[in-house]
């Protein structure tokens, strides 16, 4: 069972490429004009900016996210929004629903295992919250 | 001094009790090297790098600090479930107890839970609370613990009785399961896979706990550790 798709891929497929792609082109050739050894110059510092700006958008966690376990399980409320998906699903008391483990499958998305009255599922859970897939196993 | 199940009565007498433990004896043949696997890390600010955190760190932490690490503080945090208010989600991989509170919030308080081989799961219930609770060293304790052996008919609630200001005895259905939620005396623990299956707290928290949860309270213990389930 599937519940919609990930928002936001393969929306924008078919537009054209923006004019202003070819004007940037247009100036960075003009710039290899002017000296090759600015050019070098230029283009240390830009690539520094660039770093520096990396390691600046890499801002540290919140003081309450600062700890965290080597094992990359799903968060609590997100396994038992798949438990809830589950109980609907095999028609169970959500009595009978326990997550068994979870983990991370990418950096938006998690694997949840589950125990429904001692039937196994399978939940894909999203970090929004939006429960993508509950299949038996 | 370890925390550990209060054993007051014998396994057998339990049936719930004696599943658990083979639950446990199970997880401890088959999830040792997995659950190893398994380690608190805190970010440090000052390195920008995610650092182990162990007994030895927790303590220095503690020692300068004289609190755990903010991560671990009661905190009111977004949490999204269908759960009603004032259930309890022990999710003892990440050390942190939730209880749900309206409107899509819930308190979450820093918690010190089983060490490798030690851990369980399944849906309890909050059975019966206590105030400076006893303690009583379960059995193999008194044998080969000096200390504990001079408690075994039981030690008084007070500052330094290991189950600290308060405990919530966890049930499933009319059988007490021999865990607890509880204080400790060993505050730095917090964060850590300590204890023999018990759910530790500081004892400022296990109080503010307490003085929100009402009994039957649903208690919800999540997976710790890999992926082998053998609830309550």
């Amino acid at each position: 069972m599937f519940f919609g798709r990930p928002s936001g891929i393969g929306d924008k497929g078919g537009h054209p490429i923006p004019q202003e792609t070819d004007d940037r082109q247009t100036i960075g050739e003009e710039r290899t004009v002017v000296s090759k050894g600015m050019l070098r110059s230029k283009g240390f510092v830009a690539a520094a900016l660039a770093l520096a700006m990396i390691g600046g958008c890499q801002s540290p966690p919140k003081p309450e996210d600062m700890a965290r376990t080597s094992l990359q399980t799903a968060p609590a409320d997100l396994q038992l929004l798949c438990a809830h998906a589950v109980a609907g699903t095999a028609q169970v008391d959500s009595t009978k629903v326990l997550p068994t483990s979870s983990r991370a499958l990418d950096a938006t998305s998690y694997s949840v295992d589950l125990d429904a009255g001692g039937r196994k599922f399978n939940c894909v859970v999203d970090s929004a919250g939006s429960v993508k897939s509950v299949t038996p196993v | 001094m370890t925390d550990t199940p209060d054993t007051k009565y014998p396994d057998r007498s339990r049936p719930g009790a004696r599943r658990l433990g083979i639950g446990l004896i199970a997880a401890a043949l088959c999830l040792g090297p997995l659950a190893a696997l398994a380690q608190t890390q805190i970010y440090d600010a000052r390195t920008k790098k995610w650092v182990d955190y162990d007994k030895k760190k927790a303590r220095q932490y503690f020692a300068r600090n004289n609190q755990v690490p903010e991560a671990f503080r009661r905190q009111a945090v977004p949490f999204r479930t269908a759960e009603k208010p004032g259930t309890i989600i022990i999710d003892g991989n990440q050390h942190f107890l939730y209880l749900v509170q309206p409107g899509g919030q819930a308190i979450r308080y820093g918690i010190g839970v089983g060490r490798e081989g030690f851990g369980w799961a399944g849906i309890v219930r909050v059975g019966r609370t206590a105030e400076w609770p006893t303690w009583t060293p379960p059995a193999e304790m008194v044998a080969r613990d000096p200390n504990a052996a001079k408690w075994a008919a039981g030690m008084p609630g007070g500052p330094d009785n290991p189950l600290g200001a308060r405990a919530l005895y966890l049930y499933e259905g009319d059988q007490d399961t021999i865990y607890r939620i509880h204080g400790t005396v060993e505050p730095w623990t917090i964060g850590l896979d300590v204890s023999s299956g018990c759910i530790r707290m500081n004892n400022d928290d296990i109080v503010d706990l307490h003085s929100r949860v009402e009994i039957g309270a649903k208690v919800i213990v999540l997976m710790q550790g890999a992926a082998l389930y053998k609830g309550v």
